[in-house]
């Protein structure tokens, strides 16, 4: 009936989406390590994608793997993402008649989401972080920022620096100062 | 105390001309190895007390914590900062757009021209106040109605401020007769919004919505609510939606509706509306057309057939009263966009509505159908037996009233043998189809077992989502 016709446009695209991720294409650590993943996936990458499609045809793709230089992209790294991008690659598009940037910020992390980027080895996930933000993967870049700042959360700033490993760079008294200048923070409401 | 600056030798890029020299080379555990943007960017999602709590943690926090603090709500807490204070806090946040006022409280309201004068004077990107104009509106319309862009309220003293806000595209009023100014001429004081929600619509102010609707021919998210003294008549309830259906760049509507029984003049009247709005693409809409739960037979025909006019909606919620019949779900089979679908019911055999709705067609009738939410009064399991089909299916929500007849333990009885079992089931499908990419959900019963997790039994609702594998309970 024409009824049903009319109406599922763009589902079309969706199946080139998932006829696509059954190519698989190589990405290359900067390790050394090469490793397979779904076009549409690595897609999910704005600096593969861009290497891709720059490169043209999808048989060149296929063969060649595509060189992430960035001493981020580690062997652990690389499988890292390529888990996220593979998990994620058919997540319904962004609807930007609804989803509101701010209420998307708010959002909680996924249960899958949370358990993926809670890495106990701190020098891995923030290799993943990096290497996303090389990548331009915003969406594992989001993850990998919710989980650092719920983890700020509430924590006074020597347990941050003890917790990131961040170097105190002020003195005792610009440290004081600013204390001061915060001291409302601490005021009930 | 002082942390060790730990230094690693990290090879830079290993292809030819990657001679990039990085000027300090930082421990790959610390986070001091982030650049300002990539720290800028992940400090962007701290609530704003802490990232003044943070702010002394190193000069790269300094320097990167404040930067994406572009939305600020004025709390009472503000009040009794000195404005020194306010204005430090301002300046270190230089690229607030947005200053929330509406929260602040009634009795403080009258202070807010004073905080908003700080920030202005130190955020120059300022550009949206949202607050609402109860007392001496005047005094923070004069000088900021310019960059008043939503307001929440409106009392009746103050109504005519709004016309010193050109820039208003959000306005939450009581009546329709708020939009307008008392004196002279009645004129329309709220012009070209985007959104506008009244919660007070009586029948008798026909020619005032059209005024509106000509006035706003840009709006694009409409509520309108009658309040349950001032039940629509066939009659005005005709020449409203008639009224609405001139705003064709309606992107969402809600409706909440007290009616009087007529199938006919409802159904006309969401038809033309169906029909005028053809970007309409999220649609609440919630009916109560009786105060008392009918003891005799239900409306018998469709008052919501003209659902099917709504063939492009991507988000539907239908609260529906307990007049309605049984197969009023059916025009629903025709919405093939819908992503997101919430049904309340309290009808009378309302289990057998959703049964019929999710027959073993619904994964063609719904393709896209990510969020499925229904409450009803009446549980039966046999309408889970057709969820697998649901392709898109991420969320399911079923909410049960507690006062549906079973005990606790019957209940988790119920739950565990139905529900548990047929989701474990799905989840194995969906495993399944994934793998080998096709529609094939038959071949679901020797699939592995999943492990229900968090299941408790004796509760009234039961979410499971399937992409994150994960189950909540809701009371």
């Amino acid at each position: 009936m024409a009824d049903n016709a009319d109406h599922i446009d763009g589902d079309d695209n969706e199946d080139v989406r998932a006829q696509q991720n059954l190519i698989k294409i190589k990405l290359k650590s900067s390790e050394g390590g090469i490793y397979e993943c779904g076009l549409t996936a690595a897609k999910m990458s704005d600096l593969v994608k861009n290497m891709v499609e720059s490169l043209g045809t999808d048989a060149v793709v296929t063969t060649e793997p595509i060189i992430l230089g960035n001493e981020a992209v580690t062997d652990a790294a690389l499988k890292k993402i390529i888990e996220w991008v593979e998990f994620h690659w058919d997540d319904p598009p962004v609807d930007h008649d609804f989803e509101d940037e701010k209420d998307r910020r708010n959002e909680e992390l996924s249960h899958w989401d949370k358990q993926f980027i809670d890495v106990d080895d701190q020098a891995l996930l923030f290799d993943v972080i990096a290497a996303a933000n090389y990548m331009d993967i915003k969406g594992l870049v989001e993850v990998g920022a919710k989980h650092i700042c719920s983890k700020i959360r509430g924590k006074s700033c020597q347990e941050v620096r003890e917790m990131l490993k961040i170097t105190n760079d002020f003195t005792a008294e610009e440290e004081d100062a600013i204390h001061k200048e915060n001291a409302w923070i601490y005021a009930k409401d | 105390m002082s942390m060790k600056h730990l230094k690693t030798s990290l090879e830079t890029s290993d292809e030819e001309g990657g001679d990039i020299q990085q000027p300090q080379i930082y421990a790959k555990n610390s986070m001091d190895r982030f650049g300002d943007d990539l720290c800028a960017l992940l400090l962007s999602y701290l609530p704003f007390k802490d990232r003044f709590r943070c702010e002394c943690v190193s000069k790269q926090f300094q320097r990167t914590v404040f930067g994406s603090v572009v939305h600020v709500i004025l709390h009472k807490a503000f009040i009794s900062f000195d404005t020194q204070l306010l204005a430090t806090i301002a300046k270190k946040c230089p690229n607030i757009q947005t200053i929330e006022c509406r929260v602040i409280g009634n009795k403080y309201e009258e202070l807010i021209p004073e905080l908003l004068s700080i920030f202005r004077d130190n955020c120059r990107h300022l550009r949206h106040i949202y607050c609402n104009l109860r007392e001496n509106s005047d005094q923070l319309c004069l000088p900021f109605g310019p960059l008043v862009t939503q307001v929440g309220s409106v009392s009746f003293d103050n109504k005519r401020s709004l016309i010193l806000c050109h820039r208003l595209s959000h306005l939450v009023i009581h009546s329709l007769y708020d939009a307008f100014d008392y004196f002279p001429g009645r004129q329309l004081v709220a012009k070209n919004l985007q959104s506008l929600a009244f919660y007070n619509f009586s029948g008798h102010s026909n020619d005032q919505l059209s005024a509106l609707v000509a006035g706003n021919q840009s709006i694009r998210c409409l509520k309108l609510v009658n309040r349950l003294q001032s039940r629509l008549t066939p009659e005005t309830l005709t020449e409203m939606c008639g009224q609405l259906s001139r705003l064709t760049q309606l992107r969402r509507l809600t409706l909440e509706l007290r009616l009087n029984d007529n199938e006919n003049s409802l159904n006309n009247s969401l038809r033309t509306i169906g029909e005028k709005c053809w970007r309409l693409q999220r649609l609440t809409l919630e009916l109560f057309m009786r105060d008392e739960p009918l003891e005799g037979q239900p409306l018998e025909g469709q008052p919501i057939d003209a659902l099917k006019y709504y063939r492009r909606l991507k988000r539907l919620h239908l609260t529906l009263d307990p007049v309605f019949g049984q197969r009023l779900l059916e025009p629903l089979k025709l919405c093939h966009r819908l992503t997101h679908l919430t049904i309340w019911l309290h009808t009378k055999n309302d289990k057998t509505s959703v049964d019929q709705l999710l027959d073993n067609n619904c994964g063609n009738y719904w393709p896209r159908l990510q969020y499925l939410y229904i409450r009803f009064n009446e549980f039966g399991g046999q309408c889970l037996d057709h969820i697998p089909r649901l392709p898109a299916l991420q969320t399911l929500v079923f909410h049960c009233r507690q006062d549906i007849g079973l005990n606790d333990n019957e209940y988790s009885d119920l739950l565990s043998r139905n529900m548990a079992q047929q989701l474990t089931q799905m989840m194995a499908s969906l495993e399944i189809t994934d793998e080998n990419n096709e529609d094939n959900i038959q071949q679901t019963q020797s699939g592995p077992a999943m492990d229900l997790h968090h299941y408790h039994p004796g509760i009234s609702s039961y979410e499971h989502s399937l992409k994150t594998n994960r189950t909540i309970i809701h009371n």
